[in-house]
């Protein structure tokens, strides 16, 4: 995608999103939609502004998203990773996610990696655990364990 | 006030409070000399670690990570010509000029040392100025707070980025999600699309997190640079210097530390335009002006010294006023925010021992840069050009997780973070400047908070938000930026007509 048309793209979002914000700012009663409003027509006038100067512009041909797969692969790992602290714990995840992520997005080595993984989650284990007293997310791990014993 | 600052100064000397000091002021250094990320993501990083933390402590850290970081940047800088941010262009003129020469460790020492001094007068300009000022505030009401407001929003919008367009629908969009969440003057619901977890607002540190850490984790995960800088890139020749360091450079110094202040107190300016201004002072001003740009020990100090002034007086407006003047002021009120510290004048009246305390941190910071300037210490900061950018990535995603995730325990905060990592994805990619986002975020519910109560105030009397002198001061300035706008955006047309018609042309 060029950079052109990346912002004609922009422009068109901005404008959708104008009306869109317009018509849920219809909902609110009294002087709670007042400020709202003005902002959305301002944001809205900028917008067509700004799509309307991408659309008569000039050619800019360079690429804005180079290497798009990584940042989709770097995108989807960290929301598995997010729901993974929550629900399976912190460590579990986070010993599964850097190298995953680390691999992923093209550092290949294995050695490095583990020392990396192993000396990050000390720290933070120290950090949280005993000088902030901030307990880490429960291991399912170490409950499911607990409970077959 | 001098009670009050001999208890603050007494409060940060524990123990406790100088440990996070000195680490700060550490890691600081160290993030800024690492390739790819800068100072707001530091502070982003921590913000969310911060909560429950001693607000004196957590404090103590930040003002160490921002003075730090402004050494931090020279070291890419000098040794690689490298600038990590905008605000070590300057020091590349002639600090890797110098370092070509085998003078990287000279250069090194300079930048740190100037630094410090620069960071120092800042700070103290700080503890000078904010007090009488936010005395002086107290007098505002809330139409004179109305357009503070927004003629803060507005410089930053404006001014900031080469688009003034984008600089305001940043600006826009970040006010319009300011009023999502129950309305504090009739209790209606606004934009929370039937999650009741929005009623309260947008989470502003979850929002600063992702913004600045998340989006940057992207751009550093495309970029996928796998190797860092090489040993023999990093040798530091010795430094053979005789006598002090900074010996013959007190009028530079002197200089760059007013012109670094002057530009941290006015909004939208930023280090960058402060160590440039500085840089060229001083080469206007040298008898030597030729020899700048070829490795001039003054060129360094004074880009350094103007550099590192900004950062303590880029606070006195957040502080005093509760208007932040650029994006890591912007942050730093945010990590006020979430110790349930508004800034503003009334701060200094309720918590004179955090605010003043602050100050003084920022004093301390400065000055532990001095003993951190060493060769020894030098030479392991150098180090950290060695890491992969890449590495850094799962580490900041995992740190960035847990640090939101432990504050609330809310997965939804974690969902909110990453999706507003990808809107300052996308705004870094297509140009559009941040900071006026983070500001209208923090800004839009003071200025409407204050607008309403200024209505009430003249029961819809509109001409009440123009009687006041300082009103009509306000106003003048805020006319005077809309102009330079509006002319910068015709010169804007213009050109890029032009531009398009000599496409037109050379493909005919």
């Amino acid at each position: 995608m060029t950079f052109r048309s990346a912002e004609v793209m922009a422009g068109l979002m901005l404008v959708a999103f104008s009306v869109f914000a317009w018509r849920e700012a219809a909902s609110i009663r009294g002087d709670a939609a007042f400020f709202p409003s003005a902002i959305i027509v301002a944001l809205g006038f900028f917008s067509l502004v700004y799509l309307v100067r991408s659309v008569a512009a000039g050619r800019r041909t360079e690429a804005v998203f180079e290497r798009w797969w990584i940042f989709v692969a770097a995108l989807a790992i960290s929301l598995i990773y997010a729901n993974a602290v929550a629900y399976v714990g912190y460590v579990t995840s986070t010993v599964v996610f850097i190298p995953v992520m680390a691999w992923v997005i093209g550092f290949r080595r294995p050695a490095y990696i583990a020392v990396t993984t192993l000396v990050y989650l000390l720290c933070v284990y120290f950090m949280f655990e005993v000088v902030f007293r901030r307990p880490l997310p429960s291991e399912m791990l170490l409950e499911l364990l607990r409970s077959v014993r | 006030m001098l009670a009050a600052f001999t208890d603050a100064l007494i409060a940060v000397m524990t123990l406790s409070n100088l440990v996070a000091m000195v680490s700060g002021t550490i890691a600081g250094i160290i993030i800024g000399a690492l390739p790819g990320i800068n100072v707001t993501v530091g502070i982003a990083i921590l913000i969310p670690l911060t909560f429950g933390m001693e607000p004196l402590f957590a404090l103590g850290l930040i003002a160490g990570i921002f003075n730090g970081a402004s050494y931090g940047n020279a070291i890419p800088a000098i040794l690689l010509n490298v600038p990590g941010t905008p605000a070590a262009v300057a020091t590349t003129f002639d600090g890797h000029p110098m370092a070509q020469k085998g003078r990287s460790a000279h250069a090194l020492r300079i930048a740190c040392y100037a630094s410090a001094l620069g960071a120092i007068a800042s700070a103290i300009s700080l503890i000078l100025i904010a007090p009488p000022l936010a005395r002086v505030t107290l007098l505002f009401g809330p139409a004179e707070y109305f357009w503070l407001a927004i003629l803060g929003l507005s410089s930053i919008a404006v001014l900031l980025g080469s688009d003034p367009v984008k600089g305001l629908i940043a600006a826009c969009v970040g006010m319009l999600l300011a009023t999502v969440g129950i309305d504090q003057m009739t209790g209606a619901m606004r934009f929370h699309f039937g999650y009741w977890e929005l009623a309260d607002g947008l989470p502003t540190v979850v929002v600063l997190t992702g913004l600045f850490a998340f989006s940057r984790v992207l751009m550093m995960a495309q970029e996928g640079k796998l190797t860092g800088v090489s040993c023999e890139d990093l040798k530091l020749s010795r430094d053979k210097s005789e006598g002090p360091i900074l010996k013959g450079m007190l009028p530079t110094l002197t200089r760059s530390g007013i012109i670094g202040i002057i530009v941290g107190i006015l909004p939208g300016v930023g280090g960058n335009a402060a160590a440039l201004l500085a840089y060229n002072e001083e080469k206007r001003v040298a008898k030597d002006a030729e020899t700048f740009g070829k490795g001039n020990p003054k060129g360094v100090a004074a880009a350094e010294c103007g550099n590192s002034a900004d950062n303590s007086s880029s606070l006195i407006p957040m502080l005093t006023l509760g208007i932040p003047g650029n994006a890591i002021a912007a942050i730093i009120m945010g990590a006020l925010l979430v110790h349930g510290l508004v800034p503003g004048p009334q701060l200094f009246r309720e918590e004179p021992l955090i605010v003043y305390g602050f100050m003084i941190q920022m004093l301390f910071t400065a000055a532990i840069l001095f003993v951190l300037g060493g060769m020894v210490a030098t030479r392991i900061f150098a180090q950290v050009l060695r890491l992969p950018s890449v590495v850094l990535v799962p580490l900041i995603v995992s740190l960035m997780t847990i640090g939101i995730y432990t504050t609330t325990y809310e997965i939804m905060h974690l969902y909110m973070a990453i999706g507003f990592g990808l809107v300052g994805y996308f705004m870094i990619k297509l140009d559009f400047p941040v900071a006026p986002f983070v500001l209208g975020l923090i800004l839009g519910g003071v200025a409407e908070f204050n607008f309403r109560v200024a209505m009430r105030i003249a029961q819809g009397d509109w001409t009440y938000l123009f009687q006041n002198v300082v009103s009509k001061i306000l106003v003048a300035l805020l006319a005077l930026i809309v102009l330079t706008a509006l002319s910068r955006f015709i010169r804007d047309l213009r050109s890029r007509t032009r531009g398009t018609e000599a496409e037109r042309m050379t493909e005919e």
